[in-house]
C-alpha cells in the first residue's frame, strides 16, 4: 500500500514534466521568435524586390516604346520639312 | 534554422554527470578492482543517484530563475516548481531511511524495501534528466544558457 505514495508522487512529477514540455514547446523564447521574424522580414523584402524589378521592367519597356514613337514622329516631321 | 542544439545539452549533461556522479564512478572502479560483479542493487543502495538528481534539478531550476525565463502562466509556474519538489520529496523520503539503516542498530531487523528504493531512485533520475532537458534545451534561450554559442 505504502509503495503507492511513491507511485503517486512519481505520476504527479511526470505529468508536470510533460505539461511543462508542451508549454515550453508552445512558448518559444524571444530569440527564436526574433530570428523567425528576421527570416520572415528577409523573405518579404526579397518578394518586394522582385515586385519592384517586375515593375521596373514594365516601365522600361514602355519608355523604350515611347522613345521609338518619338523618333518615328521626328523622322516623319523632318521628312515633311516641318522641323 | 536550428531549433534545438542537442550537442550543447549533452555537453551540459556530461559536465553535470561527471561532477555529480564521481562517487558512482569510484564505486564502480572499487568493485571492478576487487573483481566483484557490478550489479544495479549496490548502486541503488549507495544513493549516489539521489545526489545526482537533486544537483541536476537544483542547477536547472536556478538557471531558469537566473535567466528570467520563469513562466508567467499560472499552471506552468506551478508545474515548474512541482517537478523539483517531487524530486526532493522522493529523495527526502528514501535517503534518510537508507542512512538510518547504517546508523541505527535496531533497524536491520526491518531492512529497507529494495523495490521501493529502486522505483524511487529510477523515477528521481529520469525526472531530473527530463526536467533539465526541458529547462536547458527548450525554455532558456540559447544565449542565456551560460554555454559556448554555436555558430550557424
Amino acid at each position: 500500500m505504502d509503495v503507492y505514495i511513491i507511485y503517486i508522487i512519481a505520476a504527479i512529477g511526470f505529468a508536470s514534466a510533460i505539461y511543462l514540455l508542451i508549454y515550453a514547446w508552445r512558448h518559444p523564447p524571444e530569440q527564436r521568435i526574433n530570428r523567425r521574424t528576421d527570416i520572415n522580414g528577409k523573405r518579404s523584402i526579397q518578394a518586394e524586390l522582385k515586385e519592384l524589378q517586375r515593375k521596373y521592367d514594365v516601365v522600361a519597356t514602355e519608355l523604350t516604346e515611347m522613345k521609338n514613337a518619338f523618333a518615328e514622329l521626328k523622322n516623319k516631321l523632318s521628312k515633311n520639312g516641318l522641323i | 534554422m536550428k531549433r534545438l542544439s542537442l550537442i550543447r545539452f549533452f555537453y551540459w549533461l556530461l559536465f553535470n554527470i561527471f561532477l555529480s556522479i564521481v562517487q558512482l564512478i569510484i564505486l564502480i572502479f572499487t568493485l571492478f578492482m576487487r573483481s566483484i560483479p557490478i550489479q544495479i542493487d549496490p548502486i541503488i543502495k549507495d544513493g549516489v543517484l539521489f545526489f545526482f538528481a537533486t544537483a541536476l534539478v537544483g542547477g536547472a531550476f536556478f538557471d531558469l530563475w537566473d535567466a528570467k525565463r520563469f513562466p508567467t502562466e499560472r499552471f506552468a509556474a506551478v508545474f515548474c516548481v512541482i517537478v523539483p519538489v517531487a524530486v526532493v520529496l522522493l529523495t527526502l523520503m528514501t535517503y534518510p531511511g537508507m542512512l538510518a539503516d547504517l546508523l541505527l542498530q535496531d533497524l536491520p531487523k526491518h531492512p529497507i524495501n529494495i523495490h521501493k528504493l529502486r522505483v524511487a531512485e529510477i523515477t528521481v533520475t529520469v525526472l531530473a534528466i527530463l526536467y533539465s532537458f526541458i529547462v536547458k534545451l527548450v525554455m532558456i534561450p540559447q544565449r542565456q544558457n551560460h554555454l559556448p554559442i554555436e555558430e550557424g
